[in-house]
């Protein structure tokens, strides 16, 4: 994707608060569109409605479905979607495998909204500002 | 995940929150505002807290993640 096109961002995490953070973080740019989902059901109804989003930002740890089970059955409807973790666990993430799949990246909690910035911009576009 | 580590895991998602917030804050808040001190106080409580959340409840290196 190029840099003046819109980007459309799946937000999952069970903690409000949290959601509302990224929110804050990412929402002052007109081309960036945050969709919330509280759940990784909530999330997979989103795609199951035809919703397209150019990345998934996933708490790694929830309950009923973990993040990336969620990014897994994502990627199962839309292999091209781009990953972000957000994790205190970083660890669990490597449980069985020695990196992250492509298009993959995490950020450890707590994070910042330089951080959250920086990492969506380098997993969409290469580069460190959006 | 055991009933501490979701405590852990709760506990210091909250923390990030505040800290969060008022990072966010603090950058937009314009030099010689007043409200920049109480911004700071609530940074540093929240920085502290965390810290202190680390030390008295360390991640067991056991414990599955």
């Amino acid at each position: 994707m190029t840099e003046k096109q819109p980007v459309a961002i799946l937000a999952v995490d069970d903690e409000p608060g949290v959601l509302a953070l990224v929110r804050r973080c990412l929402a002052d740019d007109e081309r960036v569109t945050v969709t919330e989902a509280s759940s990784g059901k909530e999330a997979l109804e989103h795609m199951a409605k035809g919703a397209a989003f150019d990345l998934l930002i996933a708490d790694l740890r929830m309950p009923e479905m973990e993040g990336d089970e969620v990014a897994r059955r994502i990627r199962s409807l839309d292999a091209n979607i781009k990953v972000l973790y957000l994790t205190s666990h970083a660890d669990r993430l490597f449980e069985g495998k020695q990196q992250l799949w492509e298009g993959e990246a995490y950020l450890d909690k707590p994070f910042t909204r330089e951080g959250l910035r920086e990492a969506v911009a380098l997993l969409l576009f290469g580069r460190t500002t959006l | 995940m055991s009933d501490d580590d979701k405590s852990r895991h709760d506990f210091k998602n909250q923390l990030g929150i505040i800290l969060g917030f008022s990072e966010i804050l603090l950058a937009e808040a314009k030099v010689g505002d007043p409200r920049r001190r109480d911004l700071e106080e609530i940074h540093t409580a929240a920085t502290a807290a965390l810290d202190l959340l680390a030390r008295l409840f360390p991640v067991d290196a056991d414990t599955p993640q």
